[in-house]
């Protein structure tokens, strides 16, 4: 059995490797080509500083031993969030449970195989978020060579939380689904109700912080407190803070592993017992099909091209449960964090400091502010992967853009639409919530930084179409790898890296100068950039360059 | 009808796939394009429909160069690709209906069509479905009815036959003899040897981006003089060259 789990694990873990693209295919090298590899290591550099930052701060106002309960919550709640994305996908519908389930493989070989595969992921992000922050902790602390042996046990036991304890609420959710018609919108609004829970408890959280916090210089308890209930709340992960902070080493691991011990063996025993006959019913339920006879009246009525085009567009981003995960679905949860952080830091923080709140009320808008939120826009566009990927998500059947009667040029300012459409959102946000922060800041001032975060959100949209029009990923068997491989997004940041050198470039050119002359220079910059790259795809278009690679 | 005029096609500078090919095909008539994997079948098939472009000469599709005139020329094409695997997502009438409005078919037109092609194809009850959950036949059938909703006068076919059921694959050679009697061009690729036998008017064997015959069944033989099978002269004509 032992050999078995260990050999489907190595195989999944492979996989999953490969499609990140962070080892070299055949060999145990990594792969220094790989976007991911690069990403990761510019992520891992980022949190080093802001750890460094938080850890200097926290031990000027005497509370560095609020970080590491601070770190692990943060980190459960992430993982968490994680586990609730991959779980049902991972233990029910990935692609490769077919092609198992004729082999002689237990259910409880397969079930622990799977929960192994998501494992393999928290770990990596554990060590991203927690590694490098934890050994700073350490040495800012004096801890001793204890401390570091703990944080080791406390990384390998933390992701087991989620893992089994998410797993096993889908094994009994699943239990009850008597039937899914659409896989793509179940795992969708099973994934929007989990993440609308988790965001439910952290208002009710922050609201408790608030109710209770009267003094600023107190800020340092209270988030200690918050996540001390976080903490709590994860039944292993306040022990888990403990044996990092050395305290009753022992009898906490005890307390962990025989929590573990429980949770595992009622993950296995029901497991062994539902897993397989769920996974069985669920696909015998998918190749079931109810006769639904088509109402040609209703169902056949025409409509214009470019409404039917836009149509389809928007039909591939929100139907796809893989496409709406990781096109859609982070913009939502931007938009979400972004609201929330505004309201926490006007009420929380703004409000209650008379000073700071004197402050920006009483600040004008200048053009190193219009470069801040033109630069605030242009990083959250970066986010956004729905023109980086617009011809890639069509796969083999991007010919088909070539081989229809409709001029090339208006599909592709079709194709810019629904990024545009979302880019203009986000900047939406960043605009009132600027309003609301600065009040001096005029109605005319928001409308032209509106009208140029939409020309840069035009042109961030234009170039990275481009980028996959050049570049694009057609051979893919399964719709993640239109992601996991596209090392195109390395694009998306270094276009965001040159907007924001041109942004800081025209504020000192324009330091000195009015306003509104200000908004004139960025405008120019911006639209003259726009209609190069436009000329550059009409000229394409024309000579049939730009699309050579859509084959 | 379709003009192949002095056509080739390099992938790398230097390496013809497509070597100065020349080609009529007339209305009313069944053309089968028979080669071996690698021949240069696909990459004609894509120059025709405008997929890639053409380095040197030019295709006209009823006089309208491909070139030139895409546009025009495109409305007059209905592509089967090579891959039926199409808008997996949609439902299989949404699919039919978003390709009537991309050929701007008529209320009338597109109900009438895919009425009468999904019941002869026998998909009218799976139309309600989508398409990611139809058979690799179904999905097949599925772009067939897509193409035929604009009825356009030049039909072409990349490998059509793969992956059909026998009836299907019947149905769809006496659908291709009706299309071709109303005056219109169908031109196909295949590796099955004996449909282009019993079905074309007139066969093209490519190989190595060269066309090495053009002409009837019976011409073929004539030529070999030898009383075989297509498949044995095929087998013959793309060793000899």
């Amino acid at each position: 059995m032992i050999k078995n789990i260990i050999l489907l694990t190595k195989i999944s873990a492979r996989n999953l490797l490969e499609n990140y693209d962070l080892v070299k295919k055949g060999q145990d090298k990594l792969n220094r080509k790989s976007v991911y590899f690069w990403l990761i290591l510019i992520v891992i550099v980022a949190i080093t500083l802001i750890s460094n930052k938080i850890i200097d701060v926290l031990q000027d106002v005497n509370q560095l031993e609020v970080f590491p309960s601070i770190l692990i919550a943060l980190v459960t709640v992430i993982m968490f969030m994680q586990t609730i994305i991959l779980s049902i996908n991972v233990l029910y519908f990935s692609k490769d449970i077919e092609s198992l389930l004729p082999l002689a493989i237990k259910p409880e070989e397969l079930l622990i195989s799977k929960i192994n595969t998501i494992l393999t992921i928290l770990y990596g992000t554990e060590l991203i978020f927690t590694f490098i922050p934890l050994i700073l902790y350490g040495a800012s602390a004096g801890m001793g060579i204890g401390y570091y042996i703990s944080e080791i046990v406390v990384i390998l036991l933390l992701p087991l939380l989620p893992v089994v304890t998410i797993s096993l609420i889908s094994l009994i959710v699943m239990k009850f689904v008597k039937r899914i018609k659409n896989r793509n919108a179940f795992q969708i609004i099973t994934t929007l109700l989990f993440v609308i829970i988790i965001v439910v408890v952290e208002v009710l959280s922050i609201n408790w912080i608030m109710a209770q916090q009267n003094d600023y210089s107190e800020m340092g308890v209270s988030l200690k407190n918050l996540a001390d209930n976080i903490n709590k709340t994860f039944i292993v992960v306040e022990p888990l803070v403990s044996i990092l902070q050395q305290q009753n080493i022992w009898i906490n691991l005890l307390k962990v592993l025989g929590i573990y011990a429980v949770l595992i063996f009622l993950l296995i025993l029901i497991g062994k017992k539902i897993y397989l006959k769920n996974v069985l019913k669920l696909t015998a339920y998918n190749k079931s099909k109810v006769i639904k006879k088509v109402d040609f009246d209703t169902q056949c009525k025409p409509e214009p091209v470019y409404k039917a085009y836009m149509k389809n567009e928007f039909n591939t981003l929100f139907k796809n449960a893989i496409f709406f995960m990781q096109t859609i679905f982070p913009v939502c949860m931007t938009v979400i964090s972004l609201i929330f952080l505004a309201i926490y830091f006007k009420i929380g923080i703004v409000d209650k400091i008379q000073e700071l709140s004197d402050l920006l009320t009483g600040l004008n808008l200048n053009m190193e502010g219009v470069c801040i939120i033109l630069g605030l826009a242009q990083i959250l566009y970066s986010l956004v992967s729905i023109s980086i990927t617009s011809i890639s998500r069509m796969g083999k059947n991007a010919i088909f853009m070539k081989f229809i009667p409709v001029n090339l040029y208006k599909q592709f300012l079709i194709k810019n639409i629904p990024q545009v459409l979302i880019n203009i959102i986000l900047l939406l946000i960043i605009l009132i919530s600027a309003k609301i922060f600065f009040p001096l800041i005029s109605i005319v001032d928001l409308i032209c930084i509106f009208v140029l975060g939409t020309v840069l959100s035009i042109l961030n949209s234009y170039l990275m179409l481009i980028v996959d029009i050049k570049r694009p990923i057609l051979n893919w068997k399964a719709e993640v790898e239109v992601f996991k491989q596209n090392g195109n997004k390395i694009f998306q940041y270094v276009w965001t890296i040159a907007v924001v050198v041109i942004l800081m470039y025209i504020r000192k050119a324009c330091e000195t100068v009015n306003l509104y002359i200000g908004f004139l220079a960025v405008f120019i910059v911006f639209a003259l950039i726009l209609f190069i790259v436009d000329k550059y795809v009409r000229k394409g278009i024309k000579n049939n360059k730009l699309f050579k690679n859509v084959i | 009808m379709i003009e192949i005029k002095n056509v080739s096609k390099s992938y790398i500078r230097g390496q013809k796939v497509i070597d100065n090919i020349n080609l009529e095909i007339k209305n009313g008539e069944i053309l089968g394009f028979i080669g071996p994997n690698g021949a240069g079948k696909t990459t004609i098939i894509k120059m025709m429909t405008g997929i890639l472009d053409i380095d040197e000469g030019d295709i006209l599709i009823d006089g309208k160069s491909i070139k030139e005139q895409p546009y025009e020329a495109k409305k007059e094409i209905g592509l089967i690709p090579d891959s039926p695997d199409m808008f997996l997502n949609l439902k299989g009438i949404q699919y039919l209906n978003f390709m009537a409005d991309i050929y701007r078919v008529s209320e009338e037109d597109r109900k009438k069509i895919i009425k009468d092609l999904s019941k002869t194809f026998e998909i009218e009850d799976a139309l309600n479905e989508k398409i990611e959950s139809y058979s690799h036949g179904m999905r097949q059938k599925i772009v067939i009815i897509g193409t035929l909703l604009h009825s356009p006068k030049n039909w072409i076919l990349d490998e059509p036959m793969t992956g059909l059921d026998p009836k299907a694959i019947y149905d769809l050679k006496i659908m291709m003899r009706e299309y071709a009697k109303k005056g219109n061009v169908v031109f196909f690729s295949t590796h099955i040897l004996e449909v282009a036998e019993n079905l074309c008017d007139r066969v093209v064997i490519i190989n190595k981006g060269k066309i090495i015959f053009i002409g009837k069944i019976e011409e073929l033989k004539q030529k070999m003089k030898e009383n075989n099978s297509l498949e044995e002269l095929f087998m013959e004509i793309i060793s000899d060259d």
